[in-house]
């Protein structure tokens, strides 16, 4: 399903709902189960606390605003899109259950695995939201007013529509952030700070990567008059960047209530520098060590790494090496049907042979 | 239970022993534990090497001048054997016992398939080296390969004689699986042990590779001649460890009354000559089993930061580990004085390394 599809034209909008039969197994309801995509969305006010999961702000935005949850629902599947590509060659690759937890009993524990859906789900929901308000799909916002008309030093002009990610974030804080802050107030565990830190982590990434993007005016383009607008990054490219902080993700120490510090370390504990070193609002944290992924688990919600495809040469985490944890692999030939050798015949068609190739594919043991 | 001496036990119990074991440990293997010193140079020694079924000893009585060879190519194969698996959970330790690795060997494992080729590849390797030096009178350089070649250059110089080194290694090798069988109990494990045995010595026939020399004035090349050459035996390692990577598992059928090893799963791709295969499914090596063989991977070093098998989380096998700091004494800011002596400092580094707990 296409973004402006389900964003921009409303008639489109098959309003069918999956109406939930287990209504009892709403205490397990995650706002992310919008983003599988077996889920339809319907944008009837009404309809809103059948969405399972949702709390009551959540509610209250959805009623206000029903058009929202469209673009949550868009948001928070694009990004488990993304998390799918990004991990797709890593250990654990952003497996999603079909219940409500959408990605299993992993969820349970603090690891950097968590770190990086909660950030990529608050990420796509501000991407998503950001992208409806410049289509005027929401009633809510509009485009980014803050530079209308005026004049950049450079000597172009603001203009066009600029993406209005302010809204984007606070929509994302507010209604990705508002189970995590329910919770907080209950049982004050760092878990839930951690999850909000990590939220927000995910939404300074789509803020700090909006890009200038200009048109030029005048006589067969010759640029007298530049116009220029902000606009959102493609989400692929914070994906890429959300991994590369999930890479260097900072391990906080999971005893602190109120404040989130990094764990020190013996060595740090020796040398005393664990003291001066603050946790930056941009790192990714997470307070469980990662299982390896390698045997499966299914009580912690780990599926193993048998059968999974992997690369026999190379050192890559794709590797079969690395993704076999040295089981070693099996080698099967796959028969690739093709048409080659096309050939133009005057007229009008074209003649092609089919040809088969032979290649080995390699999965883990 | 291999540890008890021949001469201390009953013959009976002996016979029982050899029975329960003989297809399990690859017990010439057992050569490599004689002193570097001791050579094999009379006939009558033959009778007294640990570890030799009789048609083994029948070989080494007919050509005792190549059994040092084997002597050599039985350590090379153990020293490369722990050397590719330094990093795996079971690391190619031996022990003291006459199937000098424990029981590892004893179940058709993969990594009994890998030992069998490695072991193979070495004595063929090793009689092959000594062929090419002029130590034998049996053989010397391959004569077959002479005269101008299609690329230009002359064939000359000592090309390695694998032909030979293969053949000797496949009739002292094979010899233990040839023996006949009153049941056919074993027959699936001594067809595994001979393909993986020939795949072994494939995997140097497939890498020999050509190594010239030129000629004319300084060098100009105008005339060259080449040779072929072996692999060294760290590149024939290698390449077992990467078929050892890939085996394929296999089981036993019979077609036509005939025993054939096919692949366990149809949809995988067959082995050819050249890939390992083995029986059963190996154990994970995490604690120590004798049944298995296994010595667990307890008090082992580990790397802190690899995600590979190698790494403290795979190698521990979750029980985590210990850090414990080294201070190497070296030396260092060596200075050379005339004339002729050089001194150095001591400098103190501190390292620091892993333990599996």
């Amino acid at each position: 399903m296409d973004f402006n599809i389900l964003c921009s034209d409303k008639t489109w909008i098959k309003l069918f709902f999956l109406l939930w039969i287990f209504a009892s197994s709403v205490t397990n309801g995650n706002w992310m189960y919008l983003g599988m995509s077996s889920v339809a969305v319907d944008t009837q006010t009404e309809k809103c606390n059948t969405v399972p999961g949702l709390v009551l702000e959540q509610l209250d935005l959805c009623q206000r605003n029903p058009e929202s949850l469209l673009c949550v629902s868009e948001g928070a599947r694009q990004a488990i899109h993304e998390c799918q590509n990004q991990f797709r060659f890593e250990r654990w690759n952003c497996t999603t259950s079909q219940n409500y937890s959408v990605f299993g009993p992993i969820m349970t524990k603090g690891t950097r695995e968590t770190a990086f859906i909660y950030s990529i789900l608050s990420a796509g929901v501000t991407d998503s939201v950001t992208r409806a308000c410049s289509a005027g799909n929401l009633t809510d916002c509009v485009c980014d007013p803050t530079n209308d008309g005026k004049n950049s030093v450079e000597g172009w002009v603001w203009g066009g529509c600029s993406d209005n990610v302010q809204y984007g974030l606070e929509f994302s804080r507010k209604f990705v952030d508002a189970p995590e802050v329910l919770k907080h107030q209950d049982t004050q565990s760092i878990r839930n700070k951690m999850n909000i830190h990590n939220n927000e982590v995910g939404r300074r990434t789509v803020r700090d990567m909006m890009r200038l993007r200009c048109r030029c005016h005048g006589v067969s383009g010759s640029c007298e008059i530049q116009t220029c607008w902000k606009s959102l990054p493609k989400f692929s490219t914070v994906g890429a960047k959300l991994k590369e902080k999930y890479e260097i993700s900072v391990r906080i120490a999971g005893r602190s209530k109120r404040k989130l510090r990094p764990k020190k370390t013996k060595r740090h504990r020796q040398a005393r520098i664990g003291r001066k070193k603050r946790l930056s609002k941009d790192d990714m944290v997470f307070v469980h060590k990662s299982p390896n992924f390698c045997t499966p688990n299914p009580v912690k919600g780990i599926l193993g790494t048998e059968g999974r495809l992997c690369n026999r040469t190379g050192s890559g985490p794709e590797s079969c090496d690395l993704l076999c944890c040295g089981r070693g692999y099996n080698t099967q030939v796959v028969r690739l049907t093709d048409r080659c050798q096309c050939r133009f015949i005057w007229c009008c068609y074209v003649d092609c042979k089919t040809c088969e190739t032979l290649f080995d594919r390699h999965t883990c043991k | 239970m291999t540890r008890l001496d021949m001469n201390t036990t009953s013959t009976g119990f002996c016979i029982l022993l050899q029975f329960l074991t003989f297809v399990g440990g690859i017990q010439w293997l057992s050569l490599a534990k004689m002193s570097s010193l001791s050579t094999i140079q009379i006939p009558e020694t033959c009778d007294s090497l640990v570890g030799l079924v009789k048609r083994q000893r029948k070989i080494c009585r007919k050509n005792i001048e190549i059994m040092d060879s084997v002597k050599n190519g039985a350590n090379n194969a153990i020293l490369e054997c722990q050397y590719q698996f330094r990093n795996r959970r079971w690391n190619c330790s031996m022990v003291e016992t006459r199937n000098i690795f424990g029981n590892v060997l004893k179940l058709g494992t993969r990594e009994a398939s890998f030992v069998h080729a490695l072991s193979s590849a070495g004595v063929a390797h090793a009689v092959t080296r000594a062929c090419s030096s002029g130590r034998l009178t049996q053989c010397g350089c391959d004569r077959t390969v002479s005269g101008p070649s299609d690329q230009g250059f002359e064939w000359s110089g000592c090309s390695d004689n694998i032909a030979f080194g293969i053949a000797f290694a496949k009739t002292f090798v094979d010899a233990r699986e040839k023996r006949k069988r009153k049941n056919n109990k074993n027959i699936g494990r001594q067809l595994m042990n001979i393909h993986n045995n020939q795949a072994g010595r494939k995997s140097i026939e497939n890498n020999m590779r050509i190594e010239c020399k030129c000629h004319g004035v300084s060098g100009s090349c105008e005339l060259r001649t080449c040779w072929r050459a072996m692999p060294t035996f760290r590149e024939v390692g290698s390449k077992i460890k990467e078929k050892f990577d890939g085996a394929t598992e296999v089981k036993l059928v019979y077609t036509n009354t005939l025993p054939r090893l096919v692949p366990v799963n149809p949809e995988f791709k067959a082995h050819t000559s050249s890939d390992l295969v083995y029986l059963v499914a190996s154990p994970d090596f995490c604690e120590p089993d004798p049944k298995s063989g296994s010595l667990g991977t307890k008090g082992r070093i580990c790397n802190k930061n690899s995600k590979a098998i190698d790494g403290c989380d795979l190698l521990c096998c979750g029980r985590g580990y210990e850090s414990r700091k080294k201070r190497i004494v070296e030396r260092c800011y060596c200075k050379f004085h005339w004339c002729c002596y050089v001194s150095c400092q001591e400098c103190v580094r501190e390292v620091e390394e892993h333990y599996c707990k």
